[in-house]
Parts: C-alpha cells; structure tokens; sequence
C-alpha cells in the first residue's frame, strides 16, 4: 500500500521516516509522495582515458578504473549544471533520508521535467527499508535540447510502500554498498560476490597464460 | 579526568595525522607518474613514524599519577611530536594540491555577508599552504610593495584582492574554518581604523615602538571578536585547539610583533563570551555536563606547567602588564560602542542537532515546530493538512548553529570515542587504531560540509519561494 500525504506526515512527525532537509512542506508533499530537490555534487563519465572496465584486474585497481571513469563537479547554488542531450550524469538529492524497517522508497521522475526529455533514473529506483543516505540518481537527457540544471530545484518524487517488516536493515546487509553517504557514489559492481569469482577466476587464466 | 590537556592533544595529534594521511592519499589516487607515487610513499613512511613517536606518551598518560619528573618527559615528549608535525606540515610543499574545497567558499561567502554592506561584494582568494598557521594577506598592498622596490607607481585602488591561507591540513576540516572568520575580519577596514585609531587605547607615556604593536594588537583582538559574534564558542574551541596543537599556550608572556600572545587572546575571548551569554551545554561522560567554552578554558587552566617548547620572539620588546590593563580594558568598552550585529540566537537548537549528528544526519535544515504542535493539526477532530505541511517544514540552519553543534558534537561524542580507542583499546597497535579515529572525523566532516552547502542553498531558495 503506497503512504498517503497524511500517512507520511505521521511518519514524518515520528521521527521513524526521516527526510532533510524538507523546507517547504506544502509544495514538496504530494498526494502521495515527497518532492526531492537536486543536490550541489554531479558525476559526469570520462570515457577518454578507459577502453573497458577490465576484470582481470585486482579489485584495488578496478576500483580505481571507476573512480577514473568519472570525475565529480560540484555546482555552486544558483550556477547550473548544463545536461545536453543524450548526456548521462549521476547526481545525488539535497535530501538525506533515514527509511524505517517498515517502509520501501520508490524514485520516480516529475511530469514536469518527464515532458522536457529527462529521465530521473535508468534503472535503480527502490530504495530499501532501512536506507539511510542520500539517494544517487541517474539523469539522462533524452530531449533534443541542453537543460539547465540548478541545485535545490525540485526534480523528481519519492514515494513510500508499507512494507511487513524486514529482518535485515539496508544499512546492516552484508555487501550494502551505498548506504550513509551523503554525494554522488560511482558504481561498485566489482564489489558484488559473483564478481569476486569472476575477478578471481580471471586473474588465475592471466596468471597460468603467463 | 586526569592528564585531560595531554589526552586532548595526543587526540588532536591523531586527527591531524589522518588528515595528513587522506591528503597525500588524495594526491595518491590522482597520479600515474611512479617517481610521484614514490615520493608520497616517503611522506606516509614519515608519518608512520610520527605515529610510532606517540607511543610512549601515551603508556605515561595512562598512568593516573604522574611523578614532576614524568610529567615533564611527556610534555617534552609531545612538544617534540608537535614540532614533527609542523616540520611535516612544511613539507608538503614538494605536493602538488588541488585548490580549496568548494564549500570553503560557501563557508566564507557567509562570513563575508555579515561584513558592513560596503564590503559584501568583496570576493576573497582562498589557497591552501603548507605552512600550519592561518593567514590574511592583501595582493593589492603586495604588489605595491614590489612596484615600489622598482620605483615603479601603482594607482590606489578601492579594490582589495584579499586572500586567505589555508593550512593543506584544514582543507576538508569545516570546524576548524572558524578561524578563517577571524581572517576575514581583517578585511573590515573601516571598523579597525576606529579602534586602532582611537589614541584613549594607548596607555600614557607609551613608547613609539609600543604604540605600533598595541595597535595591531588591538586588530587582532577586534577580529577575534568579529569570529566570536559569528560563530561564538565554536570559534573560541578552535582557537584554544589551534593553540594547544602549535604549542603557542608555552608562555603566558610569549607574544610577537604582530599577535598578543593566544593566552592573553583566549582570556579576553572567554570573557567576552561569557559576558555575552554565549553558552553552550556540552554533555559526556568524559566532561560531564558543562559549558563548550568552560571546558576548553578549564583544560588550559594549569597549561603553565606545560612547556609546549616555543621560542620567545626576541624582538618584541616586554610590554608592562599596567599597560596591557589599560589596553584590554579600553578595548573592551570600544568593542562595545562598535558592537557588530550578532547572529546568536538564544533559541538555537544545538542540542537537538547535535543529536542529528549523532545519528548521522546532516543539519542544513531543522524543524522549528515540535512534534506534538503537528500531530494536534492531523487529530481527527482538526485535520488541517495543509496547516501540518507548513508546521512539519524545515528552515535552514545557520553557520552558528552548524559549527556549535559540531563543536559540541566532537567534545561530546567524538574525542570520548578517541579516548576510548587510544587509551583503553590494549589489543590493537596504533595503525590500527588512525583509521578507526579517521572513520569518526570522516563521518563529522562529511555532514557537516553537507550542512554548510545544503543551509546556504536553503536560504536563498527561502528568500525566493513564497
């Protein structure tokens, strides 16, 4: 059952749902979600000094690879980040959220931006019961003009589903990789267990070539 | 507690150590040339070094009763670490660094704000050094200098270019920036030619040479006094740390040409604090309850037995404590009638960020309304929706509030925590205690520079939505 606006005030005033900062209730309470606004920090990707996310490497050093194939701006408030089209760009929310053991998060985009071409996320819009952090979010151009993107504007909506509740927090899950961190994080794929094997099983073929 | 100035130093040295740690690890992860790689590796080698020297030191603090004799070799033995530090922290001028993090400009462009209006449009230059001290220069009064070396002339100009020094240690570390409100206040011009100025701050029958230090003295006092307006007790923590960490609490008597000594500062900082009510409630099992500033000044109360190993400065010639009476009284009632505005607000809700804090929350925004005024505008007889959207809405909080709440946040859950981990922890070796301590820093850094971004973006989306 997704939360009313009543039902995530109530949450909101016990203190269980946390969402900071919330500066203007009466236009970032929806009917049934809450508007999020866009954070200072953006991550743009840097294909000129990568080929290829390569495997057969130590996990230090893939690490350092996805470091390598962004690189974060930070955008002062009232300078914009220029979105051009077809560009892809992490971007992280203003707000920093403490989801309860009870309730799942779901991000979804504005009608308002939807209608100039921008897609708040690809791919990852749940948000885990016992999330805490600020959410990471893809923005993808897919209009035929650049868009000027603020910090503090409100760009996308989060959403809340009631949930039975669940034994293993986010943040306690063993491999959660994203929980309390406030900007933009990159991807750590590579940290996932079935990497671990492919990693390994990859530097063992180098190794026994050589 | 016993041994509480040492603990805390031996604390502040471990917090320095990681900071210089991510700063060359920084620089690390950024290059690919190997000759560079092997001379950050020199620095992490030397400052594993500085670790290992701490050791010792701490196997005497844990002993509660410290014999004259021992006390006096672990002081000798932390001037010694402190003035490693130091000599490390100048090294770092053979590592390239970026420019300053954003959010000091953020930081600072709030300070400049409370600036009289003719100064708010002053855009200040902020660069890290490798010097550990704290500075304000102007590039115009610079070039002058050296146009006038090549009896060149240069047109006078309104403008200032100031800049502003940053130690490459403080370059991630926003509660120490406080001391950055005590440079910008040298920017205020107007409002120091008043006070430096003034002859009533000269005692009588002062020499030439005297009234030249007294009155730069007096610029100095009057800028520590901007910072404490602004920031209150969380400027004065900082100073007193500052101090403890550059061993300039040695002498009550050590002054320089262009600074009376931090003491002489710090006992008319405390004061002025205290005369304003700038109170702050700090409460740990290591402190108690107490006041942040009372804490700080208590703990440099018997810092005259501590000999921190600085150099007297043999040129500034010994001013008469009759004289310095006189001053500091003089200053006092001056500072009073050039009172600038005061962003402390006795409603502050420090405490309740500093519980933020503790779980991890950035504290940009605070709600001002209490849970039970919002619940009774959701109660069935009384649903006013939109009236529970207005009251459950945040405001941002101010810079004040943001740095007290910090400050109140490292004495009180912070440090506690080191000294758990330094002093108690008897399985683990030291390297395996600097990240643990670094985790905690991180997490405090990492909020509070969210704090500062997210507060001045919510100010000036307050100022524009309805």
């Amino acid at each position: 059952m997704i939360l009313s606006d009543i039902e995530i005030i109530r949450e909101l005033i016990s203190g269980k749902l946390i969402v900071t900062p919330l500066l203007n209730g009466v236009k970032q309470i929806g009917s049934s979600s809450i508007d999020i606004r866009l954070g200072t920090e953006f991550r743009y990707i840097k294909t000129s000094k990568q080929t290829h996310f390569d495997l057969s490497l130590p996990v230090e050093k893939i690490r350092k690879q996805t470091e390598e194939y962004s690189e974060v701006v930070h955008i002062k408030p009232m300078e914009s980040f220029i979105l051009h089209p077809d560009d892809f760009v992490l971007a992280s929310t203003l707000e920093y959220f403490v989801i309860p053991s009870y309730l799942a998060g779901r991000l979804e985009g504005r009608s308002t931006w939807g209608r100039t071409g921008l897609q708040i996320h690809s791919t990852a819009g749940y948000v885990d019961p016992g999330f805490e952090g600020g959410l990471t979010f893809e923005l993808h151009n897919m209009g035929k003009l650049p868009l000027p993107l603020y910090p503090g504007i409100r760009i996308g909506q989060l959403s809340f589903q009631r949930i039975k509740k669940v034994n293993t927090l986010y943040v306690n899950k063993k491999g959660a990789k994203y929980g309390r961190t406030t900007g933009t994080k990159s991807s750590m794929f590579f940290e996932d267990y079935e990497y671990g094997v492919i990693i390994k099983h990859n530097i063992d073929e180098k190794s026994r070539i050589n | 507690m016993n041994n509480l100035v040492e603990k805390y130093i031996i604390i502040e040295i471990f917090e320095k150590l990681y900071r210089l740690k991510s700063f060359i690890s920084s620089n690390k992860s950024m290059l690919k040339d190997a000759g560079k790689q092997i001379t950050l590796n020199v620095f992490e080698i030397a400052l594993n070094k500085i670790l290992v020297e701490l050791e010792t030191p701490i196997q005497l603090i844990k002993n509660n009763n410290l014999s004259d004799i021992e006390r006096e070799s672990l002081n000798r033995r932390l001037s010694t670490t402190l003035n490693l530090f130091k000599d490390f922290h100048s090294l770092l001028k053979f590592i390239h660094s970026d420019w300053v993090r954003p959010e000091t400009y953020t930081f600072s462009n709030g300070i400049i704000r409370s600036l009289p209006k003719e100064y708010a449009n002053t855009h200040i230059n902020i660069i890290l050094i490798d010097e550990y001290s704290f500075k304000e220069n102007n590039l115009i009064n610079k070039f002058k200098n050296v146009f006038r070396k090549s009896r060149l002339l240069i047109e006078n100009s309104s403008i200032k270019y100031p800049t502003i020094f940053l130690p490459k240690l403080e370059i991630s570390n926003p509660l120490n920036w406080t001391i950055l409100a005590h440079e910008i206040g040298h920017i205020n011009e107007q409002e120091i030619k008043k006070i430096t100025e003034d002859p009533t701050i000269l005692p009588p029958q002062t020499t030439i040479n005297d009234q030249g230090i007294l009155k730069k003295w007096a610029e100095e006092i009057f800028c520590d006094i901007f910072a404490t307006n602004l920031l209150g007790p969380a400027y004065f923590s900082s100073l007193v740390s500052y101090s403890l960490c550059t061993g300039s609490l040695a002498w009550n008597s050590f002054h320089s040409q262009y600074h009376p000594s931090n003491m002489l500062r710090i006992r008319f900082l405390n004061e002025y604090i205290e005369r304003n009510g700038f109170t702050l409630k700090c409460k740990s099992k290591m402190i108690g309850e107490e006041d942040l500033s009372t804490f700080f000044f208590n703990m440099i109360e018997d810092i005259d037995d501590i000999n921190l190993g600085m150099q007297r400065d043999p040129n500034v010639p010994k001013i008469r404590i009759r004289k310095l009476t006189h001053f500091l009284d003089r200053l006092r009632e001056l500072t009073n009638v050039y009172k600038m505005q005061i962003k402390y607000k006795p409603e502050n809700k420090i405490l309740e960020l500093n519980k933020k804090l503790i779980a991890g929350i950035p504290i940009g925004a605070i709600r001002e309304n209490s849970s039970k005024i919002i619940s009774e505008s959701l109660s069935k007889e009384n649903l006013d929706l939109e009236l529970s959207k207005k009251l459950i809405s945040e405001r941002g909080t101010t810079l004040w509030e943001i740095l007290n709440a910090g400050w109140v946040y490292k004495i009180s859950y912070i440090i506690p925590k080191c000294l758990k981990i330094i002093f108690e922890d008897n399985d683990n070796c030291l390297y395996d205690k600097l990240p643990r301590i670094g985790d905690l820093y991180d997490l405090c850094d990492d909020r509070i520079l969210k704090s500062i971004e997210a507060s001045e973006l919510l100010q000036l989306i307050e100022k524009t939505e309805p």
